[in-house]
Formats: structure tokens, C-alpha cells, sequence
């Protein structure tokens, strides 16, 4: 029973910690792709896309998430991104390369959707002072990456783009739920000694 | 015992599910950026050559893997960088053979520097940098990581290896920037023989995508004038190409009547021919000017006068973070300017070196 008991336990913890690791899929057309469909039944359409215009305007530093095009139905919003990536089995940590991408997001009625598509890795090299840079014209689809680097940086590579679009949409969220209550109040919080 | 396991496990499924589910919902405001962290890189290399003019020649006169029918060191280099909003440093330390043959330095110093500058990002376009670092002039560095080839080019062991000084660097849009500066009077050395009077400039030029060009001078009545072009063109996804051409006119104090120097010229092709192989080749021409000090043979390795032409044929294969390098080289002389297993002299060289570079 002992046994029965550690396995159980064993299997219910793996189970949790296994849930927290999002992967990538692959759509219709072949290509790696994050995506999720969002049901919020408290806001409608328009309120979710100037949620959304915030999130892509504010959510992000200009390298990290840039605004790249919205369309006239108020229905779509794409943007263009990159964050860098490391290999895990390196003795250090450092940049070894960055992975642009396209955000689309897309609302309708109380439900909102984004995908994050185009993958492409940049490779980084050390360079003669001590920094790690892009190699200048050398970019690498995902669909293609396998043939390019090894199966083990590939992995890791993949593993932080999934984790890098979860952390995404969990912002994302944030920011659909809350709006531009995230603002930043920039001002300290004054308190008065004068009375008790 | 039954009930502690079941405790135990339900407490740690808990912590894992809330620990999953916050930051979905609970989060009140958007984190700041974190600061990048303290960044630890560096590199270890050792290697074997063999040089078929005898057991222990070291015919060809460039710089580093000069010892011959050996499993010899190069060197260990570790290097530290860390950002903060938009000041930065870099501190790198070298130690090994390959460390003490790049940097001049007296008996007494056991350490070896190879970059430590400190810089600050003005604007988003105007980074300030001040310190001893790498030079800017050329194709090949010291450290083996950066170079594709185990062996250095006559053009490397002639130019600079490093500059101290002060430089600003504007960057018009990513397809070109300008760096200009004041360094030390002398090259490669951690403080000045008299003044900071050697003017240095870098124009980076981005043609067309894949293509990188940059456009070097360094000037001083010390150091001399060096005008130098550092090219790459990623041309495929598998082939790469470099250009490295220089001029040097040494100073006074370097030549005979002003006249002393060299020219060079240097091609990279490249080719990947799986993921884990490249091959390449490097190609050099180079000429020491007739006035470069020295009678016999000059400081550039080539008798003054007399030129070189150099073929080396490398292999970069690919184990993970370490890399193997076979390499064989081939040097010819405009005149005899090397000696045979007799010992008497001869117009070429040959080596062959294995190598063994790990990046971390």
C-alpha cells in the first residue's frame, strides 16, 4: 500500500509539473505555431481590441513586441517581436541567438485568439569584445532548424519559445482582465503622520 | 504513514497548481524588465603541430601554435559583461601561451588582459566606451573562438591585437554606424609611451543583407597609419565569404626613411558542408615594405622587400560547445625566407596542426 501510495503521489506531481510546460504545434500550412482561444464573458468586442492595442503599444519594450499592423474592422491586430534564447547545456549562460516572430490577435463577441507564427532563430557569435551579436544574414525558420544546429539546442530552442508565448499570453490576459489599469503609477504613495 | 504520504502528496500537488496558476490572474501590474544578468563566457584551446621541414622548426612566423611535434596549450580565457540600464563593462583575463605571445608585458605580471572597458549608451544611438579592448582593425582576433582558421594570417600578426583608448560609436540606422577615437601612441600595451595620439575610425556599412563591410584607419606619429578593409558576405546559408586588405606605413621610429610597412590581402571562403562540418580556405598575399626595420627578417616575419603568398585549407567540426580544427598550411616565399630539415634556407613551408577549441 506503501508503494501504491508513492507511485500515486509520484504520478499526481509529475502530472502538475508536466502541466505547466506549454509546446509548440503545427498549423495547416506546416509552420510551428503557439495558439490559444480566450473566452472573457464580462467585456464585448470593443473593449477587448483596445485592450489589445494597449497590450501591444505598452506590454513590451519596441524590440521585444512592436505594433506592426492593424486592420480597419477593428477586429485584428498584428505585431512583430524577438527575444534571445540560450543553450541549457553550456557551462555559462549567455545570449547564443534570438528568435523573431508575428503575433496575431483577433476578437470577437467576449472571446479574443493569438497565435504566435514565423519563427525564425538568429544565431549569436562572440565578438572581439566579448559581446554576443547576430550573424549578420544568417537566419533560420523553425521548419528548418533541425537541419541546422543539433537536436539538443533545437530542443532547448523550443522549449523557450513555447515558455516565452505562455508568458505572452498570460500577460496578454493581464491585460485583456485589467485594461489599462496596469499603468504604472509613477507617484509614491503619500502618508500622513499627522494623525493616527 | 498512509496519511503523511497522502499529506505530503497532496501538499506538494497543491504548490505545484497554485504555482502554475499565478501570474494568470492575481497579477496587479506589468513587472519592469529585469536588468540582463552578469554574464560568464570564455574559452580553452589546446592543439598538436607538426612541421614537415624538421621535428621542432617552427617555420612559419605568425603568431601563436609555434611550437612544433607537440600537444601544446594556447591559452584560458574567461570573461565577465554585465548591463545595467545603459551603463556596461567587460572584463576579460587571459592566461596560457597564446595569452603571453598576443600581449607584450614585463616578468613580472602574471596576468594577461585581452578586454576591460567600461561603456555607456548615451542615446539609443550614441554609445561612449573607454578602456583597453580589442582592436578594431582586421578579420582574425586573438581569442580562437572568433577565428574560423587555428593559424593567423601575416596580416593579423602585423596589425594590432589590441587598443586602449576612448571611442564613440553613432549608429545612423542598423545599416551603418561610425566609430572615431583616441588611443594610446603605441599598440597593445596597457598604458601609453608618451600620449594618447593615435586617431582611430571605423565606418560599418551594411550593402545589402548578409553583407558586412568595415572601413578602418588608425593614424598616430608613433604608431603609424594603418588603413584597413574588413569584409563578410553571407552569400548562401552555407557559403560565407571574407575580405580582409591592409596598408601599413610605420612612423619614423618604426622605419628606415619613413618607407617601412607592408600590404596584404586575405580571402575566408567557407562552406558548411553538414551542420556540425565546415570547410575553408584562406588565401593571403603579403608584401614587407623595403624600409621596414630590421636586416634580416623584418618584425612583419617577411624579409623587407620580399612577400608571401599563403594557402591554409581548415576544418571546423562541430562537437557540441567544443570544436575540432584540422588544418594544413602551405607558405611560399618570394625568396628563400624559410629553412629545410637541413637547416639551410628554403622558399616554403608546410605545417599541419590539429586543434581543439571549447566555448563556454
Amino acid at each position: 500500500m506503501k508503494y501504491i501510495l508513492s507511485l500515486v503521489c509520484f504520478l499526481v506531481i509529475s502530472k502538475a509539473s508536466i502541466a505547466q510546460k506549454d509546446s509548440l504545434a503545427i498549423d495547416d500550412h506546416g509552420k510551428y505555431i503557439y495558439y490559444k482561444v480566450v473566452n472573457l464573458e464580462k467585456y464585448n468586442a470593443d473593449t477587448l481590441y483596445s485592450r489589445a492595442q494597449y497590450f501591444f503599444k505598452n506590454g513590451y519594450d519596441k524590440n521585444t513586441l512592436k505594433l506592426a499592423v492593424q486592420d480597419n474592422k477593428n477586429t485584428s491586430i498584428t505585431g512583430l517581436g524577438a527575444f534571445p534564447v540560450s543553450k541549457r547545456s553550456g557551462l555559462a549562460r549567455h545570449q547564443d541567438g534570438a528568435v523573431s516572430y508575428k503575433l496575431i490577435v483577433e476578437v470577437k463577441g467576449t472571446k479574443y485568439r493569438y497565435w504566435l507564427t514565423d519563427f525564425i532563430f538568429t544565431p549569436y557569435h562572440r565578438d572581439r569584445y566579448n559581446n554576443y551579436i547576430a550573424d549578420n544574414g544568417l537566419v533560420i525558420p523553425f521548419e528548418v532548424l533541425g537541419k541546422k544546429i543539433s537536436s539538443k539546442d533545437m530542443d532547448d530552442y523550443f522549449d523557450q519559445t513555447a515558455a516565452f508565448s505562455k508568458q505572452l499570453g498570460d500577460k496578454l490576459k493581464q491585460y485583456m482582465l485589467q485594461g489599462n489599469l496596469l499603468k504604472k503609477d509613477a507617484s509614491p504613495k503619500v502618508i500622513s503622520i499627522n494623525k493616527w | 504513514m498512509k496519511q503523511k504520504l497522502l499529506i505530503i502528496c497532496a501538499l506538494a500537488a497543491s504548490s505545484l497548481t497554485v504555482k502554475a496558476g499565478n501570474g494568470l490572474d492575481t497579477a496587479k501590474a506589468a513587472p519592469a524588465p529585469a536588468d540582463a544578468p552578469l554574464v560568464f563566457s570564455g574559452s580553452v584551446d589546446t592543439y598538436f603541430k607538426y612541421d614537415f621541414e624538421g621535428k621542432k622548426f617552427a617555420n612559419i612566423p605568425t603568431s601563436f601554435a609555434n611550437e612544433s611535434n607537440s600537444i601544446s596549450i594556447g591559452m584560458i580565457d574567461l570573461g565577465l559583461k554585465k548591463k545595467v540600464g545603459k551603463a556596461s563593462f567587460v572584463g576579460e583575463l587571459s592566461f596560457g601561451p597564446r595569452s603571453d605571445q598576443s600581449i607584450p608585458t614585463s616578468a613580472t605580471a602574471q596576468y594577461h588582459i585581452q578586454n576591460l572597458y567600461v561603456s555607456y549608451d548615451v542615446t539609443d544611438k550614441l554609445n561612449l566606451t573607454g578602456g583597453y579592448m580589442s582592436t578594431f582593425i582586421g578579420y582574425e582576433v586573438i581569442s580562437p573562438v572568433g577565428n574560423f582558421n587555428y593559424s593567423t594570417s601575416y596580416l593579423f600578426t602585423n596589425g594590432p591585437f589590441q587598443n586602449a583608448g576612448i571611442k564613440a560609436t553613432y549608429a545612423f540606422s542598423d545599416k551603418a554606424s561610425l566609430m572615431a577615437g583616441m588611443f594610446q601612441d603605441t599598440w597593445n600595451s596597457y598604458q601609453s609611451t608618451s600620449d594618447v595620439s593615435t586617431f582611430g575610425a571605423q565606418l560599418m556599412l551594411v550593402p545589402v543583407k548578409g553583407w558586412t563591410a568595415y572601413l578602418n584607419v588608425a593614424t598616430g606619429y608613433a604608431s603609424g597609419t594603418e588603413f584597413d578593409l574588413t569584409t563578410t558576405y553571407q552569400v548562401t546559408d552555407a557559403f560565407k565569404l571574407g575580405l580582409n586588405a591592409a596598408d601599413f606605413s610605420a612612423s619614423k621610429l618604426q622605419s628606415v626613411n619613413q618607407s617601412g610597412g607592408f600590404d596584404g590581402i586575405a580571402l575566408y571562403p567557407q562552406y558548411a558542408v553538414s551542420k556540425d562540418v565546415t570547410l575553408g580556405l584562406r588565401g593571403e598575399y603579403f608584401t614587407s615594405k623595403t624600409g621596414t626595420k630590421g636586416t634580416a627578417i623584418a618584425p612583419s616575419g617577411v624579409t623587407p622587400g620580399e612577400s608571401v603568398t599563403s594557402i591554409t585549407a581548415t576544418a571546423n567540426i562541430k562537437a557540441g560547445p567544443l570544436t575540432f580544427i584540422p588544418e594544413l598550411r602551405l607558405d611560399n616565399g618570394s625568396k628563400n625566407m624559410f629553412l629545410n630539415s637541413k637547416a639551410l634556407p628554403t622558399q616554403s613551408a608546410a605545417q599541419f596542426l590539429f586543434a581543439a577549441v571549447y566555448a563556454f
